[in-house]
């Protein structure tokens, strides 16, 4: 998903649910914080870069083959941009590599994102931004891995987009290119991809970007051949995925809001949204690359009130300029916290299943503290969360 | 990363010092050691990509050809291993394609920096500037005064970077901790 619907489709879906206008633009601004908070700009403002939630693409190109560096690339992206469905999954006659992999894809309603949403509970507002980008990248991004795979993340060759025809649709071949500099053109069905290589864990293999941006395109529907299904293809609808995404944001958000009502998975606000609901399909089906105009309007008539377009300098200027002490108090200090929550748990999670592909997680309850310094940060915050219990 | 990684890392960086130093002490005869483990290297991954169809590929789809691909490098590698003399040239080409590589990345890293504010868009443009400097000199050696051993000195310097990549890695605390 992009910065339409992570800021201002998320902007529209805390403020249905009940939240107010300031509310609901730092819940917004933090959604779309998660894609930008690199390790480049961390560094930039003396932020502990261990807390990043995206890489840039030349951080990736960067990035080593080495165990420690795809952990770190597992880590970034299983946490927050491709929750795995179910760390459990089973599959015969296959070895346990492949399995560590193929327990990675992402996929809706898993329990890993209930812990996400719950994990927020209780927090900041930037904990819940942070919840709410990683719910709706599920329903994007559902079907690929946060890891960089070839046996996963590739796609086969035939890929065809379903194109809006009179009362159906029209099949059209998807022709992609490796161009990065080349701009998706919807009309002719041209799309930038990442180039194939027979490297398994090449960063090219990462997430979706075999597929290039569809999985991020509300209006994209189309049908390939996933390199882990056994040859069955998947047709994915993304007008009615991102519908159910803002949904089940709206009932994660009023969730969120209410103590004692906790979040389940599978359930979604329709009766809050539907008054809105032509207008909000009509967002989704429009064949543009970016959406932000169309939901900002929506954000506007729903609140009454401007909402601003993001940018990443309020945040790192809050926290260059707050005195050290001070800095847990910036909005990116709280965003930090939120970050390192999420990645110590999904590292967990992940580790617990049996697999190292996000490193090795210490419980502090069962062998004290140890291992990367600033997630003692975790520790006085939970302590901190005590104290006002 | 677990402790059987860590002391398997601070083994492979002794062993990546060691030879970079037998290089530095005798770049001649590093040359055809050099050319041998490229070969050799071409067989490993023959092997390796073998081993990878068998424990991943073939559950993918299309992954058949990986296992055409395994059985081509693995062939390409024993070939390449018979040929007795093989010709220097193919040593400069292989560094400098990997060294420009790196540094092309380092240019556009040290941009990418600058353009966020980071201040480390000073050391990699140092780093980028130096390796290709290092791969001007080879090539200008290696075509123009017929010497070799500048590429050699220069394989040794990628040697021992790796050396240090590895036994710092093997100190780095990795392990994240969790609070329930």
């Amino acid at each position: 998903m992009q910065v339409d619907f992570h800021y201002y489709a998320t902007y529209c879906a805390a403020f249905i649910a009940g939240w107010s206008h300031e509310e609901s633009l730092s819940i917004a601004d933090s959604a779309q914080f998660v894609d930008c908070c690199s390790r480049t700009l961390l560094d930039k403002v003396g932020a502990p870069t261990a807390a990043a939630t995206t890489q840039l693409q030349l951080e990736l190109m960067e990035s080593g083959a080495d165990p420690l560096s795809l952990q770190n690339i597992t880590r970034i992206w299983a946490s927050f941009h491709f929750l795995p469905a179910n760390l459990f999954a089973e599959r015969k006659k296959c070895s346990k590599q492949y399995l560590n992999k193929y327990r990675l894809i992402c996929n809706v309603n898993s329990t890993l994102l209930a812990d996400t949403v719950e994990l927020a509970r209780g927090r900041s507002l930037e904990a819940v931004g942070v919840a709410m980008h990683i719910l709706a990248d599920t329903w994007a991004h559902r079907y690929f891995a946060g890891t960089p795979s070839l046996v996963i993340n590739n796609t086969g060759l035939d890929f065809y987009e379903l194109v809006p025809d009179g009362e159906g649709f029209r099949e059209r071949p998807v022709h992609f290119n490796n161009n990065p500099a080349s701009p998706d053109d919807p009309e002719k069905g041209l799309y930038t991809n990442s180039l194939y290589q027979w490297d398994e864990n090449s960063v090219m293999n990462l997430g979706h970007g075999r597929a290039g941006h569809l999985p991020d395109y509300s209006y994209a529907r189309y049908r390939y051949l996933p390199a882990w299904g056994e040859y069955r293809e998947i047709v994915k609808d993304n007008p009615s995925d991102y519908m159910y995404a803002f949904r089940q944001m709206v009932y994660a958000l009023k969730c969120l809001r209410k103590k004692g009502i906790f979040f389940e998975t599978d359930v979604y606000d329709t009766e809050a949204v539907r008054p809105y609901e032509d207008r909000i399909r009509e967002i989704l089906e429009k064949r543009q690359l970016i959406a932000s105009q169309d939901w900002k309007a929506f954000g506007e008539s729903l609140s009454g009130q401007p909402i601003p377009d993001f940018t990443t300098e309020t945040w790192t200027r809050e926290y260059s300029e707050a005195s050290k002490e001070n800095r847990d108090d910036t909005r990116l200090g709280r965003f930090i916290l939120a970050a390192l929550a999420q990645k110590s748990m999904v590292t967990n999670r992940i580790f617990k299943s049996g697999s190292l592909l996000a490193g090795i997680s210490v419980n502090i309850e069962e062998k004290g503290f140890k291992g990367v310094q600033v997630y003692r940060k975790l520790l006085k915050l939970k302590q901190e969360e005590d104290v006002h219990d | 990363m677990t402790n059987m990684n860590r002391i398997k890392n601070f083994l492979q960086g002794i062993g990546l010092i060691l030879f970079g130093l037998i290089l530095f002490l005798d770049p001649r005869g590093g040359l055809s050691v050099v050319i041998g483990l490229l070969g050799l290297g071409l067989t490993l991954r023959g092997i390796s990509t073998l081993f990878y169809y068998r424990n991943m590929a073939k559950h993918m789809v299309g992954g058949r050809l990986v296992l055409y691909r395994g059985l081509f490098f693995l062939d390409a590698g024993i070939f390449s291993s018979t040929l007795a003399n093989a010709p220097s040239v193919y040593l400069i080409v292989y560094i400098a394609a990997m060294n420009l590589f790196t540094a092309l990345v380092a240019f556009l890293r040290a941009r990418e920096s600058k353009k966020l504010g980071s201040r480390l868009w000073i050391l990699r443009t140092l780093y980028g500037t130096g390796l290709l400097v290092m791969v001007s000199v080879a090539i200008v050696h290696g075509i123009y005064y017929h010497r070799t051993d500048t590429a050699v000195y220069v394989y040794a310097l990628g040697t021992l970077y790796s050396a240090a990549r590895k036994i710092g890695s093997s100190f780095q605390k990795s392990a994240i901790a969790y609070i329930p």
